[in-house]
């Protein structure tokens, strides 16, 4: 007979973890250190925080334009094994998540697996969203169509594989 | 202190009460040091950071509009806090170095003492700090995936890898 | 309640726990087809010498009643009337099979340890894991929520699982593994066909391709990292357009349109084709590659 032990790494830490103490008080005050840095509350810090979220906005919209630079970049064509886009595919297989999504709201899964299926298709679909943005923006690129490809035929696979499991 | 002087306490030192301020202080720094000590795994670093947090609340405080508990304001402010200032590092660890190694998952290098027993806190400073940091947020702090990748910039599949490995480095060296 | 009640309440042969022994047996054939399903909480599945189906364990009440029976060539075992609104960890069963067996594991919620088999074994679950360590001749693992973890050196194997991580090491021959967002870690391995694919997990490779083989290694998100045989000899197809490609071997030429590099290591022989959308590539000379599962550290330590 096999001996008793947690099924898992998180069941075995769980107890640990609930005897952690929340509050550990630190081996010195630290009170004038921080006093000596407070800045009198007088001072505005209205121009700051504007000029620190407009920076932050910069920056968003600069990292977010470099990334799109690199997806869409130009230059020499290296030869790619990848078929070509085949649009009507895609919708074939769009189509078959859509009804397999379907046939498995109707079915009688348990909350919990809804709840962990609905999840990962979220994960899914906006794999699926990104992909297609990116190849509408560089429509002849072979490699975003082969990503798009593959994130519906996963979707078709997770949720053919939801429709094997187990109903108990 | 209770919640209603809190309170109270809150919204003197949002008026500029520094004293109000240090009541604040000495009533959560426990809390507070607690989180940057997980998170940090190094004492002098986590003092460092607690004494940030502190700072950047006192910044921040006219801000705060009571929608939370101020505890609970707090504690996510020194999260914030302790993950800025560790970010560079954590997203080098989390997202290339830690992830690819699997054999580090059977051969953890944790307890510098065999035979000696080790409690939790002890063998989370020996984590890899990106993993650390995943275990402490998601199974001591109780964020979830999707707001760990949010918080640190990586993939929420890279967070659960590293709380996996995490738990599992964690046990062998809690099973020693 | 009175003193009287309660002495009486104290008195009466009420187990405070009410759990059931098991201990069924049966003769069946060396190759027989065994069917499990819908066991809870933790099932040890061992492949042994005798030519024989046994389960011996404790159940909880509320885990219902073992069915068990068949023929010497097909044999099903299982529950039935589970109280399906509580959840049954405390379960423990040890079922043994013969080695060659062919088994079909399917329960909603069932952590398996499985060691000693070498015929074929399926596990089918919601939210079970896998702890697998030996060198069965196929398996197929999938779960929706469980993590799977494998130690030896099985043929062929297929791995499918949503948020749970995936650990392989030792591996041979034929693998393949799909998440949606749990990682793929292999250690290793030496295999002649891997296709590994995950939407926002992350990829990390560690070991062998035999000379003509193949690995693929696709995520939307994550990041892929392959440590390779310096010496290895492979034609890449690498595409990461937002997040790059580093390389420790030498490679020749440059990106082209949409990240996608295409080049040769070594005198080639092996084909490895790694994508992200948004994650990086890092290829790494891993020298020490072990792909014997009984070296230490190849397998040993996994969990316990």
């Amino acid at each position: 007979m096999t001996s008793q032990r947690p099924d898992d790494d998180e069941t075995f830490l769980r107890s640990h973890i609930s005897d952690l103490p929340q509050s550990i008080e630190p081996p010195r005050n630290l009170w004038p250190q921080i006093e000596a840095r407070l800045t009198p509350r007088a001072r505005s810090r209205t121009r700051p925080v504007l000029l620190r979220l407009a920076a932050a906005i910069a920056l968003v919209a600069l990292s977010s334009a470099v990334t799109w630079s690199l997806v869409r970049r130009s230059g020499p064509v290296v030869t790619v094994a990848t078929a070509p886009v085949d649009r009507a595919q895609l919708a074939r297989l769009a189509r078959a998540g859509d009804v397999m999504k379907e046939g498995l709201g109707s079915s009688s899964l348990a909350p919990e697996t809804r709840a962990i299926l609905a999840r990962n298709l979220v994960v899914i679909d906006s794999a699926i969203a990104e992909s297609q943005r990116a190849l509408d923006a560089d429509p002849g690129s072979p490699v975003l169509a082969d990503l798009l490809r593959a994130a519906h035929r996963q979707r078709v696979e997770f949720l053919q594989q939801a429709a094997r499991l187990p109903r108990s | 202190m209770d919640p209603d002087a809190l309170s109270l306490e809150v919204r003197r030192a949002q008026a500029g009460d520094a004293d109000a301020f240090a009541a604040l202080y000495r009533a959560h720094v426990g809390r507070v040091h607690a989180v940057c000590l997980r998170l940090e795994g190094d004492p002098a670093a986590a003092e460092e950071r607690t004494q940030d947090v502190f700072v950047r609340a006192w910044d921040r405080l006219p801000g705060f509009r009571h929608e939370s508990a101020f505890g609970t304001w707090l504690h996510r402010l020194a999260v914030n806090v302790v993950l800025a200032h560790r970010r560079t590092e954590w997203r080098r660890d989390l997202r290339v170095t830690v992830v690819a190694e699997p054999e580090l998952l059977e051969s953890p290098r944790l307890s510098p003492d065999p035979g000696i027993g080790v409690d939790l806190d002890s063998a989370m400073v020996k984590l890899p700090p990106g993993a650390r940091a995943v275990f402490v947020l998601h199974d001591i702090e109780g964020y979830g995936h999707a707001e760990i990748a949010e918080m640190t910039g990586i993939a929420e599949g890279t967070s659960k890898a590293q709380l996996f490995r995490a738990r599992r480095l964690l046990r062998k060296a809690l099973d020693r | 309640m009175r003193p009287a009640v309660l002495l009486l309440a104290l008195s009466l042969p009420v187990p405070l726990v009410a759990q059931q022994r098991v201990d069924r047996r049966m003769a069946v054939s060396s190759t027989a087809a065994i069917r499990i399903n819908d066991l809870v909480g933790m099932v040890r599945l061992v492949g042994w010498d005798r030519d024989s189906l046994v389960v011996v364990g404790e159940l909880p009440a509320r885990a219902g009643q073992l069915y068990f029976g068949g023929s010497r060539d097909a044999a099903k075992l299982g529950l039935e009337g589970t109280d399906t609104g509580s959840v049954v960890s405390s379960a423990t069963l040890e079922v043994r099979v013969p080695r060659r067996a062919r088994v079909s594991v399917r329960a909603a919620m069932v952590s398996l340890d499985a060691d000693g088999l070498e015929g074929d074994l399926e596990f089918i679950t919601t939210a079970g894991r896998l702890h697998l360590e030996g060198a069965p001749r196929t398996v197929t693992a999938e779960t929706l929520d469980g993590n799977v973890e494998v130690a030896g050196p099985v043929a062929s194997l297929r791995v499918r699982t949503a948020g749970g991580t995936v650990v392989l090491r030792g591996v041979r021959g034929d693998l393949a593994v799909t998440t949606v967002s749990g990682a793929i870690l292999i250690g290793g391995a030496r295999i002649a066909r891997a296709r590994l694919e995950t939407v926002s997990g992350e990829i990390a490779w560690k070991g062998a391709i035999e000379r003509g083989g193949t690995l693929d290694a696709l995520t939307h998100s994550g990041n892929i990292e392959l440590r390779l045989p310096p010496t290895l000899g492979a034609d890449l197809e690498l595409s990461a357009p937002a997040g790059g490609i580093t390389s420790e071997f030498a490679l020749r030429g440059k990106p082209g349109a949409s990240g996608t590099l295409r080049t040769s290591i070594g005198d080639g022989g092996s084909a490895i084709t790694a994508r992200t959308f948004r994650g990086q590539i890092s290829l790494i000379k891993q020298p020490e590659v072990d792909t014997n599962p009984a070296a230490p550290g190849g397998i040993s330590g996994t969990s316990q």
